[in-house]
């Protein structure tokens, strides 16, 4: 019941955000990618990436915290948008291997990407 | 040989000196945690602080003098590692353990390590001669120690022994012989190697690496011939159609570059989809076993270059919901199992409900 209610109040989030444009509620988005639960992560780090640009302003907050970054440089690497690759360029020689890895990965994908 | 499962590790000092299985495991682990290089690497000693803080390691300062064999080798009267083989009683090492603990510093863990490379367990053995590298004036000793505990039956001891000298000793000609060895099995025998490959999100996650929950039930008993490298093949784990693209290739590749044919493929969530995709390339592929996989129309597998295909997901999956996948397999093809779990799509990965749902005997032989 626990993880139903959980994901319930992130699909809620997610249309306060998306539709009635609450910042705080796409914050909260953000915090989840960062829950001790498996599928509370995977449904914030879904929700996101389907947001797509739209996200973006709210990850970026998170990377300038470095909130959560291997999780947020991933859900990056999901939405794919080509204007991140300098930033994302950064992040490839991190002294937190597992930061370096998930930008590297995000931009592997993007980069594929754009070439098709 | 299998260990049994340690479900609660012996902290450092009742380690020491005892004989179980779990005394010889946490043994092993409290000597890792003890390696210079991880202790010097911040990100590293926090990954493990808690690990530490359950077996209750010593902290000694990760900078310091070697120490000399002599300074050790003649206090405790121990002969040479050169000459007869010297195996020390247990409760030796509980002495040693407890000086250690009293007096926390370079040359009680010496002490320590040095006993233990004279320990009656190859695995202790192994761990002992991996953290003493970086401590003893004379390491080169050492190296002997991992290329005798590469030839052990048991596999934890060779992977360990075998990591060990990769990373000390790459040059050695034992780590040669080993890849020859299982390059010539993985041709020669019928049997597949298992392959484990995560979903989306997860490629930072422990359950599917080598040493994670999920893929050390496993490998103790459902597959004793998963891959257990530490190489393990991973991929970005990122949310897009581009990125399973992307990780199939690579998995061929992967695959490919590791001479394993026909695998037999466990896979969670999106995992499934790249190895279905990765069919659909060409690859041949054994039993394919699909934990949670969301069912796209896209991602479905060659019939005709895989073997038995069953899926295993709970009820109402939340993450799929999300996803916006099916959740079941409508291809008769497709043996599916719906445990009586509700919501929870991590389940499929969890040792607990393999055991409580009997699911070995739903997978493929």
């Amino acid at each position: 019941m626990r993880l139903l209610l959980g994901a319930l109040r992130l699909f809620v989030y997610r249309a306060l955000w998306y539709w009635l444009g609450f910042t705080s509620a796409g914050r909260a988005l953000v915090r989840a990618l960062g829950s001790r639960d498996e599928n509370i992560r995977s449904i914030a780090g879904i929700l996101l990436a389907k947001s797509g640009k739209r996200a973006e302003p709210l990850l970026q907050e998170a990377v300038n915290r470095r909130e959560n970054l291997p999780t947020v440089l991933t859900v990056l690497g999901s939405i794919g948008d080509p204007a991140l690759i300098p930033q994302l360029r950064q992040f490839t020689n991190d002294s937190n291997p597992e930061v370096a890895k998930a930008a590297q990965e995000a931009l592997k994908v993007i980069e594929s990407s754009a070439k098709l | 040989m299998p260990y049994r499962r340690v479900t609660k590790p012996i902290p450092f000092l009742r380690a020491f000196g005892a004989t179980s299985d779990a005394a010889i495991l946490s043994q092993a682990a409290i000597l890792l945690l003890m390696e210079p290089t991880l202790r010097r690497n911040r990100t590293m000693l926090a990954e493990y602080q808690s690990a530490r803080r359950t077996l209750k390691v010593p902290s000694i300062s990760a900078r310091g003098r070697r120490v000399k064999v002599e300074e050790v080798e003649s206090p405790l009267r121990l002969r040479p590692l050169s000459s007869a083989k010297e195996v020390i009683p247990a409760r030796r090492f509980r002495r040693l353990a407890s000086d250690f603990a009293k007096k926390p510093n370079h040359l009680a863990a010496a002490s320590l390590m040095e006993a233990c490379l004279r320990h009656p367990h190859p695995l202790v053995r192994a761990a002992a001669a991996l953290s003493y590298f970086g401590l003893t004036s004379e390491p080169s000793r050492l190296i002997g120690i991992l290329e005798d505990c590469t030839q052990s039956d048991d596999d934890l001891v060779r992977h360990v022994a075998a990591t060990g000298l990769a990373r000390l000793a790459p040059e050695s000609p034992r780590l040669s012989e080993l890849s020859r060895k299982t390059t010539q099995a993985t041709i020669g025998s019928s049997a597949h190697t298992s392959l484990l490959v995560h979903g989306t999100w997860a490629a930072n996650e422990q359950w599917w690496k080598p040493g994670g929950n999920f893929h050390s039930y496993l490998l103790n008993g459902i597959r004793p011939d998963l891959y257990a490298n530490a190489d393990a093949f991973s991929w970005s784990g990122i949310y897009s159609e581009a990125a399973r693209a992307i990780a199939a290739t690579e998995l061929q590749g992967w695959l490919g570059g590791h001479t394993i044919q026909n695998p037999y493929l466990l896979t969670h969530s999106h995992g499934g989809s790249v190895a279905m995709l990765a069919t659909q390339n060409g690859l041949n592929t054994g039993p394919l076993v699909l934990l949670s996989c969301p069912v796209h129309s896209i991602y479905m597998p060659d019939f005709s270059s895989t073997g038995r295909v069953v899926s295993i997901r709970v009820k109402l999956d939340l993450v799929t919901l999300a996803d916006g996948g099916g959740q079941k397999f409508s291809d008769p093809r497709i043996t599916e199992r719906v445990l009586p779990i509700w919501f929870d799509h991590s389940a499929t990965h969890d040792p607990a409900v393999w055991q409580r749902y009997n699911l070995r005997s739903v997978i493929p032989p």
